[in-house]
């Protein structure tokens, strides 16, 4: 013996209606919410229409929304790229690690990289002095440092060149430093650093005439 | 990293030091044989540098007069 259905559905059916259900040999009673969730299911888009068709609309309404809404702050979110871009890509706000020449606006940041200590040429008789050294070198950043402690072991005058400093480590105006000769005695000296790089004692605070060392330091902005 | 080369001028005499760096190639003028202290005036012959300053070069820059501040 089958079932027999007497009337078509009058009315919209409810979530609480029966439904029959032929399993095993037996005939169960589920409901009509029952039946829509095993259709639609309701764990993350869920839907109250009591239609196929109203449920595909609301859920089609709920990913739209998902994915278009703006404002729409999106918990476990996931993506993969962003900008065409793995996350390593992007710095963190919290020490960065930084590759290559960063930089601020038209500025290069500099690095901790020491700058190259380079030995002078020294012309004219000019030797560096025992246990001291006579360098250039200059900063990431255009500060050029001398540090110079020679012999004079030529006896040269007075405003011979000790030695020229190489392109992008002079100065468009003549540097007047200070210095300190040794004669017999420890005099003061004014030291002059050319335009066209070349470096030498100008005057003693002595009417000596000769001298046997000369140290100064100095540093500047190179600017040519 | 940076190295030190000499520049010359058309005579070999050395005129100040050109720094570069390492890989670069370097012109005719630029030589990267390094200079030994004492000399007065360097010259390039085409091998080593060599003593460019005459007698009456090194005599023009002895001392022979007072300065004072």
């Amino acid at each position: 013996m089958g079932w027999k259905i007497s009337d078509k559905v009058t009315v919209e059916p409810q979530d609480t209606d029966l439904v029959l259900l032929e399993q095993n040999g037996n005939t169960r009673n589920s409901t009509l919410a029952r039946i829509k969730k095993f259709l639609l299911g309701d764990e993350i888009l869920k839907t109250t229409a009591q239609t196929i068709k109203g449920a595909i609309n609301e859920n089609t309404t709920q990913l739209s929304d998902v994915a278009h809404k703006t404002g729409a702050v999106q918990t476990n979110l996931n993506a993969d790229l962003l900008d065409g871009q793995h996350g390593a890509y992007y710095a963190p706000l919290a020490s960065p690690n930084f590759t290559g020449v960063p930089t601020i606006s038209s500025n290069a940041i500099a690095t901790n990289v020491k700058p190259t200590e380079i030995m002078v040429t020294l012309l004219n008789g000019f030797t560096t002095a025992s246990g001291s050294k006579a360098t250039y070198c200059k900063t990431q950043d255009g500060i050029v440092t001398l540090n110079i402690f020679l012999n004079n072991s030529g006896s040269s005058a007075i405003g011979t060149t000790m030695f020229t400093l190489p392109a992008g480590y002079k100065f468009t105006e003549i540097i007047r430093a200070r210095g300190i000769i040794t004669s017999n005695a420890i005099y003061i000296a004014e030291i002059l650093i050319n335009t066209d790089g070349t470096v030498k004692v100008n005057t003693i605070s002595s009417s000596i005439t000769s001298y046997t060392n000369v140290q100064f330091d100095v540093s500047f902005v190179a600017t040519a | 990293m940076l190295l030190k080369a000499y520049k010359i001028n058309e005579q070999g005499f050395y005129t100040e030091d050109y720094i570069y760096e390492e890989g670069q190639e370097l012109s005719s003028d630029i030589i990267n044989t390094e200079i030994s202290q004492g000399l007065f005036k360097p010259k390039w012959d085409g091998t080593t540098w060599i003593e460019g300053a005459t007698q009456e070069y090194k005599d023009s820059i002895k001392p022979t007069t007072s300065a004072q501040l």
